[in-house]
C-alpha cells in the first residue's frame, strides 16, 4: 500500500530557472511526511512520532524539472525498511503521468525530552508495516 | 467583491517561538496575490517576466495575532484593491485563523514591463477586471 499526497505548492517554491528549487523538494517530501505520520498515523498509535523523529539521511534523484502549478503536486509514499531503531520512507514525486523526482528519508525516533534515540513501537511498527515495499 | 484563496501552513512555518514565521506568512499572502493575478489579463499561473508584468514596490503589514500551526491547517486569504491609479494598484489582503484576521497587509504593485525594465500604464482590459476588486477603504 502506497501513501499518497497533495502537497500545496507555493509561487516562492521556484528559483531564478524558473522551476520549483532543488532544496524545496526537500519541503515538499516533509510535508508528505507530516501528513502520514503525524496526521494519518495519529489515528493508529504513532502519536509519538510527532513529537519526536528525526532525519538521519536524505537521498534525492531529480528526474524532470517541477513548475508551480496551483493545484500543487502529488507525493507518493511507502516504507523501504523497519529496523530496530529506524525506518525508511521512500517518495515518489509525481502528478498522473511524470514523475519529478524519487527519494528516500532514514527516519530514527527520538525522545527529544531526554535527548536520545528510542526504539520503534510495536504501534509504529504495525502503522508503518502496512507500507513497507521491498525491491 | 474580495479576491478569495486558500493557503497551506507547512511545518517548516513555524519557528522556535511556536507560532508561524513572520516572514513566511508574508509567502502566503504572496501566493493569493499571484493567484489573483494569473487571472488578471496577460497573467499566467507561474507569474513569468513578460511585457504585462507586475511588480511588487511596497509592502506594508501589521501582524494582528500570531498563527499556530495546526497539522493540514488551511488558511483563507482575502484581497481586494484599495486604490486603483494610473500604473499603479494597493491591494488589501487579509489572512485569517480560526475566523479572526491575524494579518492585514497592503500591497503597492506596480504594472511593469519586464522587457523594457519600466513601469507602464495598466491597460484598458486590466482595469476592467481590477474594478471588480476596488473596494472603499474601512
Amino acid at each position: 500500500m502506497r501513501h499518497r499526497y497533495t502537497c500545496a505548492m507555493r509561487w516562492s517554491d521556484m528559483d531564478a530557472y524558473g522551476h520549483v528549487n532543488n532544496v524545496v523538494y526537500l519541503t515538499y517530501l516533509e510535508e508528505a511526511r507530516v501528513d502520514m505520520l503525524f496526521a494519518l498515523g495519529a489515528d493508529h498509535g504513532t502519536k509519538a512520532l510527532a513529537e519526536g523523529v528525526l532525519v538521519a539521511h536524505h537521498e534525492i534523484d531529480y528526474k524532470r524539472p517541477l513548475v508551480y502549478h496551483s493545484r500543487g503536486v502529488d507525493i507518493e509514499m511507502w516504507v523501504g525498511a523497519i529496523k530496530g531503531a529506524s525506518f525508511e520512507i521512500r517518495y515518489a514525486v509525481r502528478d498522473d503521468t511524470t514523475v519529478f523526482a524519487t527519494a528516500a528519508s532514514l527516519l530514527v525516533p527520538y525522545d527529544l525530552v531526554n535527548a536520545r534515540p528510542r526504539r520503534v513501537s510495536p504501534e509504529e511498527r504495525a502503522f508503518l508495516g502496512q507500507y513497507v515495499e521491498t525491491d | 467583491m474580495r479576491h478569495r484563496h486558500e493557503t497551506q501552513l507547512r511545518w517548516s512555518d513555524a519557528d522556535m517561538l511556536g507560532h508561524l514565521n513572520h516572514a513566511r506568512l508574508l509567502a502566503l499572502v504572496e501566493d493569493a496575490r499571484m493567484a489573483l493575478l494569473a487571472q488578471a489579463p496577460g497573467g499566467d499561473v507561474t507569474g513569468g517576466r513578460s511585457a504585462r508584468g507586475v511588480i511588487l514596490a511596497r509592502l506594508e503589514v501589521d501582524y494582528l495575532a500570531q498563527v499556530r500551526y495546526r497539522v493540514d491547517e488551511v488558511l483563507p486569504v482575502e484581497s481586494w484593491v484599495l486604490r486603483l491609479g494610473g500604473k499603479s494598484l494597493t491591494l488589501r489582503q487579509e489572512l485569517s485563523q480560526d475566523g479572526a484576521v491575524v494579518l492585514r497587509a497592503d500591497a503597492f504593485c506596480v504594472m511593469f514591463d519586464y522587457d523594457a525594465d519600466a513601469s507602464r500604464p495598466i491597460a484598458a482590459d486590466e482595469r476592467k477586471f481590477w474594478d471588480h476588486y476596488v473596494e472603499e477603504s474601512s
